[in-house]
């Protein structure tokens, strides 16, 4: 265990220590409760920097790997690991975290110490989701996150509090479930041992006919906290009901996890079924990021309003991983972050506004504009990030998706991101809608003519935010660095282990010239993209594949009839040992896995 | 036979000696104030036959009273042993829970605590019986034990009602069981379990005899009585509802803990086998399936309509009944690890269910009257007893079943094995189950935390019981470890199943 694991399990750890050192504060001491609170999870803020600053930006694969013993009867360990794409969701998570409490400084006036016993023990569930490669482990932070969550909502949450927490935690609940039992029969090893971890399972390969349920036991439950269309009813009632707090934690890290999920486990784990589910992902998404956004148009509450757009920014990156080419999947980590960003804003924003009117409903603004031009400044500067403003944080996900989507070679798609780019317009529409309708026109009610406009500590709880928007719209470079590697070699992995599915191509055709990427980011295409892949790995790859099925049946089949052609299918003993010496395996450095293979030794690192 | 040879049931032996002494200590104490140190001497009774058990339990298997044929009645095997400590640990922590509420309801009565100790030892005759009719003699002891503690409010209507019903259902379920062992007895010519078990996997012919099955099916049926599995759980929201909380607790662990354990020992030891599907048991399966997932489902369903926490958590402990259950069919297919699987929930249950009772004893004394055990009469409690309250939520996170609790893993212990013996559906309704159970025991926490708080009741004038507090923390502290180190225990629970061989 180097320096650098132990630092990322500190980082995990701290807050939950923290909350058990604020349990012996006196309950009435509120200012030092929420000064500690702060302090804390500032100092892991400043300590997950650190873990930016050791990471190796073109490893794909994990990093600061800590692996220990837990509960050695079942195969349960603790084993922690990050790569791009946690990196950077636990950097959104920590930053986000201190900003909440000090958006709430004011606002939470009643329990606070319990209040921030809950953020930070929430935060230690959300990081450890994040981090963990063990589906154990995985599991217990996913669902020890569920409960502050549902504190938060239900205590200090508005009118149908209790309603909206009971839903949300059955909704999520119900889910996780079914996931366990996925888990359960994952980890249950045809020689009647156990072994939770990540990599045993994706060195595991199913039977044809119990990956779909597998697979959709998991995608139920990611799905759930998404939310994908069906399944998305409990999140507008608990934003509504959530106080603002509760909102930008939700809608900025956990519904991160819902695609988090989808990406670590879900896809990875059952390939074959992921792929044949990817029509119906992409169609629910589309319904999502279309429904999500009419939905949004006509709410008259700015919160459900916020809630809604929160569903079709979410669709965005469930298409873009349903695309499943390395632009769209990046483009979706994206989304995720820019999206935690400018949505967290704009719940800060609509909380500025409720503490001083308590009211939602946008009918009962108009013209804040004159009074509170601060406000006005920062709603219109976020809103044009969330819409997607070009140098802003929410052009160069949606961007990338659309680019991948519209490229991709799966069928359709091509149709599917001309609907996509609907949501665009509407997002424009509705937030611009939402601006118009607060800040502008005349100032017609009289309760808002002494509205005060922002104080220093929210500017100092906006302004970051707003930073950060600029930063990761002007330098996406910084983000997809780290991603896109990871990225790469998931979408890679996936085309290679699922049955059926050809090698994926990196092309892009002539749909997109040089010039486009660009305009995203100079760094995005660079790097170690080709080189993990060179020519003669795709000639060893081919190879592979003919012999395989030549030796399965003496027949070469084609692409279409390799799943009736898999050995495994007639001959089940033989299958595990078949597979796992002929996959391509997988790229993660210390893993038990078979050591890495027919890479060419000096394709690693070359530019 | 010498002394020496009954040293293995020197626990047991220690329990009886300390509740005649308790008795004793009533007869020769008539000042009340003296007589509150009774807890006390229970506590410590069930501490040295606690670390008696300690001692032994690497010790060899000890077969005790050999009969015709050199086959013991009572076998304290390692099994036995685990399942002492579990009995125990809940007496202990029920003497613990009761001096303050007891002293409340102003019944504080010396046999209380001998009854209690009276009736562990019953239970570990039971759960190292070997031959049905030893068994029968523990079933006894510690039934009338426990029909006694029910009825200890005497002057409450509720607390006598429910005694009654217990006494007369209970009364049915022995007549049942005896019935069943005269009719196994018949056939069998036996009522050893390893003559039973060579009945039943030698001798096809008498596998094909009705009696036999119908006696089996008596018996079980009084099993299912004690754990309160449905169609026979009728009895135990009353029950659980009229007694003295802490007796509850106490009933809804021990007893279940103590039926299921020697249910599992009557199961792999007795049935060897020939419950599962490849000898023709088939039929027996599916009725531990059937039993399993009636309960479940019957379980929650009745608890999500319930106005008092204490009638919810009486049914809820009824489904609970049914996620054991889960681990039985596996062990009757021969999935042994569903045995450790069981010992481990039972061990999570019992920490979890008495801590819960706990908390609403001391709430109802501190908030006073029947009343207290409506969920509304509960709101706000949350922040004017933030420790208690912290506690019950704790409490019911863990039999919800949310990770990182004891609860938990007792369902993923037990879940597992049953996915390993082929019963997906079987576990898929478990986790359906699981789901309904989510949102009642949600709804503690809602009345503790959520609701809108009402006028501050009247502020409490008793001082918190010391004794209370230490029981809670022990519950709590079992909870937790449980649920972040489950290891020790888990194996501690395969050497066990190991030593029935």
């Amino acid at each position: 265990m180097t320096g650098a694991s132990q630092l990322l399990a500190a980082v995990v750890f701290l807050p939950l220590v923290g909350a058990f050192l604020l349990m012996l504060f006196p309950a009435d001491d509120h200012r030092n409760l929420k000064a500690t609170a702060f302090g804390l999870s500032a100092l892991n803020f400043v300590l997950s920097a650190g873990l930016w600053m050791s990471f190796e930006p073109r490893v794909p694969g994990y990093q600061f790997e800590t692996n220990l013993a837990w509960i050695e009867q079942f195969g349960i360990r603790f084993h922690l690991g990050i790569d791009g794409i946690s990196l950077l969701l636990v950097l959104l998570t920590t930053f986000l975290v201190p900003i909440t409490l000090l958006g709430a400084w004011t606002a939470i006036e009643a329990r606070v110490k319990e209040f921030t016993i809950a953020i930070l023990a929430l935060e230690t569930g959300m990081l450890g989701a994040f981090v963990s490669l063990d589906l154990f482990l995985f599991y217990v932070f996913w669902e020890a996150m569920l409960v502050p969550m549902y504190f938060l909502i239900g205590i200090w949450g508005g009118q149908r509090r209790i309603y909206a927490a009971i839903k949300f935690f059955i909704f999520t609940m119900a889910g996780s479930l079914l996931m366990l039992v996925a888990i359960l029969y994952v980890a249950s090893q045809p020689d009647g041992g156990w072994d939770f971890s990540l990599y045993a399972a994706l060195a595991r390969s199913f039977e044809p006919t119990v990956e779909p349920y597998l697979f959709w036991a998991f995608a139920v439950a990611f799905a759930i906290k998404v939310p994908l269309f069906p399944v998305h009813t409990w999140l507008p009632d608990a934003h509504v009901e959530a106080p603002t707090a509760g909102s930008v934690i939700l809608a900025g890290v956990l519904l991160k996890l819902g695609v988090y999920g989808f990406i670590r486990f879900a896809f990875p784990m059952f390939p074959t079924a992921a792929f044949a589910a990817l029509p119906l992902i992409t169609v629910l998404s589309l319904i999502s990021i279309v429904y999500g956004a009419l939905a949004a148009w006509v709410q008259p509450d700015m919160k459900k309003l916020v809630a809604y757009s929160s569903i079709s920014h979410l669709g965005f990156c469930m298409l873009g991983l349903a695309a499943m080419s390395v632009e769209a999947v990046t483009g979706s980590v994206f989304i995720m972050l820019a999206h935690g960003v400018s949505t967290g804003a704009l719940f800060l924003l609509v909380g500025v506004l409720y503490e001083r009117r308590h009211t939602r409903v946008l009918a009962d603004y108009g013209g804040i504009a004159k009074r509170a031009p601060i406000f006005a400044f920062f709603l219109v500067f976020m809103v044009m990030a969330s819409a997607g403003l070009p140098a802003l944080s929410g052009f160069p996900g949606e961007f990338l998706v659309l680019l991948g989507t519209f490229t991709s070679k799966r069928p359709m798609m091509m149709a599917a991101a001309c609907i996509a780019a609907t949501g665009v317009i509407l997002a424009a529409v509705y937030l611009l809608w939402m601006v118009h309708r607060i800040l502008f026109g005349p100032l017609q009610n009289p309760e808002n003519q002494h509205i005060k406009d922002m104080n220093l500590r929210e500017i100092a709880v906006l302004a970051p935010l707003a930073v950060l928007a600029i930063v990761l719209g002007v330098a996406p470079g910084l983000v997809t660095d780290r991603v896109e590697p990871a990225v790469e070699a998931w979408v890679q992995q996936l085309h290679e282990r699922a049955d059926g599915i050809p090698a994926y191509q990196p092309d892009h055709g002539a749909l997109a010239p040089v010039s486009l990427t660009r305009s995203v980011g100079p760094r995005l295409r660079r790097a170690p993209v080709q080189p993990v892949r060179p020519a003669q790995n795709d000639a060893q790859r081919r190879l592979d594949r003919l012999f395989r099925r030549g030796d399965a049946q003496g027949v070469p089949g084609g692409p279409g009839q390799a799943p009736v052609a898999r050995p495994g299918v007639e001959a089940q003993g033989a299958r595990p040992v078949d597979r796992s010496a002929l996959r391509r395996p997988i790229l993660i450095p210390g893993a038990p896995a078979p050591a890495p293979a027919p890479r060419s030794p000096a394709g690693g690192e070359v530019n | 036979m010498s002394v020496n040879e009954l040293l293995p049931l020197l626990p047991a032996g220690v329990l009886v000696v300390f509740g005649l002494l308790l008795l004793l200590y009533e007869v020769f104490s008539n000042q009340s104030e003296q007589r509150r140190y009774s807890a006390h001497l229970a506590v410590l009774g069930f501490a040295i036959a606690l670390t008696v058990v300690a001692f032994q339990l690497r010790d060899p298997t000890a077969s005790l009273f050999l009969g015709p044929g050199g086959l013991a009645s009572l076998v304290v095997d390692a099994f036995a042993r685990v399942a002492f400590i579990l009995l125990m640990v809940a007496g202990l922590v029920a003497c613990l829970l009761s001096p303050g509420y007891a002293k409340n309801a102003g019944h504080s009565l010396g046999e209380y605590y001998g009854l209690l100790m009276f009736s562990v030892a019953g239970m570990m005759i039971m759960v190292s019986a070997a031959d049905l009719a030893t068994f029968f003699v523990g079933l006894e002891t510690m039934s009338v034990a426990v029909y006694a503690l029910t009825a200890l409010r005497r002057r409450d209507v509720r607390s006598t009602e429910a005694a009654l019903k217990y006494f007369l259902m209970g009364a049915f379920a022995t007549a049942f069981f005896l019935f069943g062992l005269a009719l196994v007895f018949g056939t069998v010519g036996s009522l050893h379990l390893t003559h039973l078990a060579e009945a039943m996997s030698t001798g096809t012919t008498l596998l094909r005899e009705p009696l036999l099955h119908v006696g089996l099916l008596l018996i079980l049926v009084g099993f299912a009585f004690k754990v309160a599995a449905f169609p026979f759980h009728m009895w135990a929201p009353d029950a659980y509802e009229g007694a003295p909380t802490p007796v509850t607790g106490f009933m809804a662990v021990a007893v279940k803990t103590a039926a299921f354990v020697s249910l599992l020992r009557l199961i792999v030891v007795g049935f060897d086998g020939a419950m599962s599907s490849q000898t023709g048991g088939a039929s027996w399966t599916v009725l531990l399936e059937a039993l399993s997932i009636s309960t479940i489902l019957v379980g929650n369903a009745l608890a999500l309509t319930q106005r008092s926490i204490k009638r919810m958590l009486a049914y809820s402990s009824v489904a609970h009944s049914g996620y054991v259950f889960i681990g039985l069919t596996a062990v009757a297919e021969g999935e042994a690890s569903a045995g450790a699987g069981i010992l481990f929930y039972l061990a999570a249950y019992t920490a979890m269910t008495l801590g819960a009772f706990g908390v609403l004893a001391y709430l109802e004394r501190r908030e006073g009257g029947s009343e207290a055990e409506r969920f509304g009469a509960y709101a706000g409690i949350g922040f004017r007893h933030p420790a208690a309250s912290a506690l019950m939520a704790l409490f019911v996170v863990s039999l919800a079943g949310l990770p990182p609790t004891g609860g938990f893993f007792g369902k993923l212990f037990v879940f597992s094995a049953a996915l390993r013996a082929g019963h997906t559906g079987l576990v898929l309704i478990g986790v359906l189950g699981s789901v309904i159970g989510v949102y009642y025991y949600l709804r503690v926490i809602v009345a503790f935390y959520m609701r809108d708080v009402p006028e501050p009741g009247p502020t409490p004038s008793a001082t918190p019981s010391a004794e209370l507090g230490f029981g809670l923390l022990i519950a709590a502290i079992l909870v937790v470890v449980l649920g972040v180190v489950p290891g020790p225990l888990i194996e501690l629970g395969r050497a066990a199943i190991a030593s029935l061989g």
